[in-house]
């Protein structure tokens, strides 16, 4: 039968548009409410779960990665809520507030040494000393998770990579692809290099690495050690060449002393020390006692001890605002014995 | 047992920082902000290292070479210009003088000279020397000050120092009549 247009037919139509639309109202509804109480459910589960596997949330971090990974793929973020049920549940807000303290007390500390720019390892490493051996461990994706936190603040924190490693940037700059060369160039061979191997690894005119390398130095990336003293007594000749001149002169032209080397504090300082001693054939000169790192974490205080003590007293007291904290790490710089991974203790017989 | 730690303590216990290690801290640094954090590490370890070693005189010359200036395990020592630019930065800031014109040596005040004053005022009072008269060569070397901070004080601080308790009113220093035995006399603070 052929259905005529019409009045009736329209109102017809009509009613049955909304029945159908009641209907899937109503399904909807339906499905929305399961949803939420799906969800309620899911939330209440995990919640449970991390109630339940609370401590080994706090204690292992690998277990803690994974958690991480698992509230990402759900599409949950434990650290985005500062109060609520994740907070208080977990401590995560304390916890990397506290391991950024750390990492930005490490950069700081080292600032003066490496310009800027750490290596995530060596911070590591520094916090973990910070910390003290009672304290939790904590992984670099922590660390990681913290200085994301960070980079919030706008400070200038932030991780960059640069030749498969990754580094803890402390100042507000982006570095230049060229910086980004000669670092992982002075990171494959041992910490510094020369004119001759900048050119010939990077096969780059002349001017260009120069321009490069001048960049790095004002940024305080790269420092220059002309050698003095290495062909026996210093002569004032090559001391002259040093004097005031900034950039242009100083480094350009490096006439007086033609091996003048490049070094980059950013890669680990120790072994590349180490690294020049072997190549140099100073190995078995003996070398004076160093300072330790930790050293200068406690305030004031020396030895491991100290480390640990002041390591609980951050565990202790979350109350404590991480600028006073970090300002008074600064204050305490004095010896600025920092930057390395370990204790050298190789003394002379 | 005791000797021995003594004998490690005279060795050398002394800390150096990692700079101190890393060769490119030898070479002045073309870039201003580089350079000042630089000059303020070496002044620092400069000042540390002659407290904790009681050295006085710090020379600047290559043919001296202060041991503190020359690193032989990396090879590195300091051009005679830097070492004046670091002890001219410890004069500038109080902590050092020049022992010439010609700048060949300083004299480092790891204790600023009314500190000085103020040990050896404390020194005189504490061997009951008020109203008496002590000698110069006394207060260095004399039985009196073995084992004080006091000991192997150098010649110039020290006279600097008295120089400092006479402003005060704590001290008169006197020439012997030989010229060369100078005596210190205390006076009992009213």
């Amino acid at each position: 039968m052929r259905r005529r247009p019409g009045l009736q037919g329209l109102a017809r139509d009509k009613a049955a548009r909304d029945q159908f639309k009641a209907v899937g109202d109503q399904v909807n509804a339906t499905k929305l409410e399961a949803m939420k109480a799906l969800m309620r459910h899911f939330q209440a589960s995990l919640q449970e779960f991390a109630l339940k596997h609370r401590q080994d949330i706090r204690r292992d971090p690998v277990f803690r990665a994974q958690f991480h990974a698992m509230c990402a793929n759900i599409g949950v973020d434990p650290l985005s809520s500062n109060k609520g049920t994740w907070n208080k549940l977990l401590g995560f807000g304390d916890f990397y507030y506290e391991l950024g303290v750390q990492v930005v007390e490490a950069c700081i500390t080292a600032r003066p040494f490496t310009g800027g720019l750490m290596e995530l390892g060596l911070v590591h490493k520094y916090v973990q000393r910070r910390r003290g051996a009672a304290a939790d461990p904590v992984s670099e994706d922590d660390l990681v998770r913290a200085i994301e936190r960070l980079a919030g603040l706008g400070s200038g924190f932030g991780l960059v990579k640069i030749g498969g490693k990754q580094f803890v940037r402390s100042v507000p700059t982006e570095l230049s692809t060229d910086s980004n060369t000669l670092i992982e160039l002075a990171q494959r061979l041992g910490g510094y290099f020369s004119l001759a191997d900048a050119l010939s690894n990077t096969r780059w005119q002349e001017e260009r690495l120069r321009d490069a390398l001048a960049a790095m130095a004002r940024e305080g990336l790269l420092l220059i050690d002309d050698q003095p003293g290495a062909g026996g007594p210093a002569s004032s000749a090559a001391a002259a060449a040093v004097a005031p001149s900034p950039l242009a002169a100083g480094l350009a032209a490096p006439s007086s002393s033609p091996q003048r080397l490049y070094w980059v504090p950013a890669v680990a300082v120790l072994p590349a020390i180490e690294h020049y001693r072997q190549a140099e054939g100073l190995a078995a000169v003996p070398s004076v006692r160093l300072a330790d790192m930790a050293g200068v974490a406690p305030l004031g205080g020396g030895g491991g001890g100290g480390a640990a003590a002041a390591a609980a007293e951050v565990q202790g007291a979350p109350g404590v605002r991480a600028e006073e904290q970090v300002a008074a790490v600064v204050a305490g710089l004095g010896g600025l014995d920092l930057v390395g991974g370990h204790v050298v203790e190789r003394r002379g017989s | 047992m005791e000797a021995q730690a003594q004998q490690a303590e005279k060795e050398d216990d002394f800390i150096y920082p990692i700079f101190y290690q890393y060769p490119p801290y030898f070479t002045l640094q073309p870039v201003k902000e580089t350079q000042q954090k630089q000059r303020l590490l070496w002044k620092d370890l400069i000042l540390r290292y002659c407290r904790h070693h009681r050295v006085f005189v710090v020379s600047a010359e290559d043919a001296e070479d202060f041991p503190l200036f020359h690193n032989p395990a990396i090879n590195r020592r300091l051009t005679r210009e830097f070492k004046v630019l670091l002890l001219d930065d410890l004069v500038r800031q109080g902590s050092a003088l020049w022992s010439d014109r010609a700048q060949r040596a300083a004299l480092v005040l790891w204790r600023a000279i009314p500190e000085w004053a103020e040990l050896i005022y404390r020194w005189a009072r504490g061997c009951g020397f008020e109203d008496s008269v002590v000698t110069v060569d006394e207060m260095q070397s004399g039985m009196y000050v073995t084992g004080t901070e006091l000991e192997g004080l150098h010649r110039e601080v020290l006279v600097r120092a008295v120089r400092n308790l006479e402003q005060q009113g704590k001290a008169k220093l006197f020439k012997g009549a030989l010229g060369d035995d100078e005596g210190v006399k205390f006076f009992t603070q009213a």
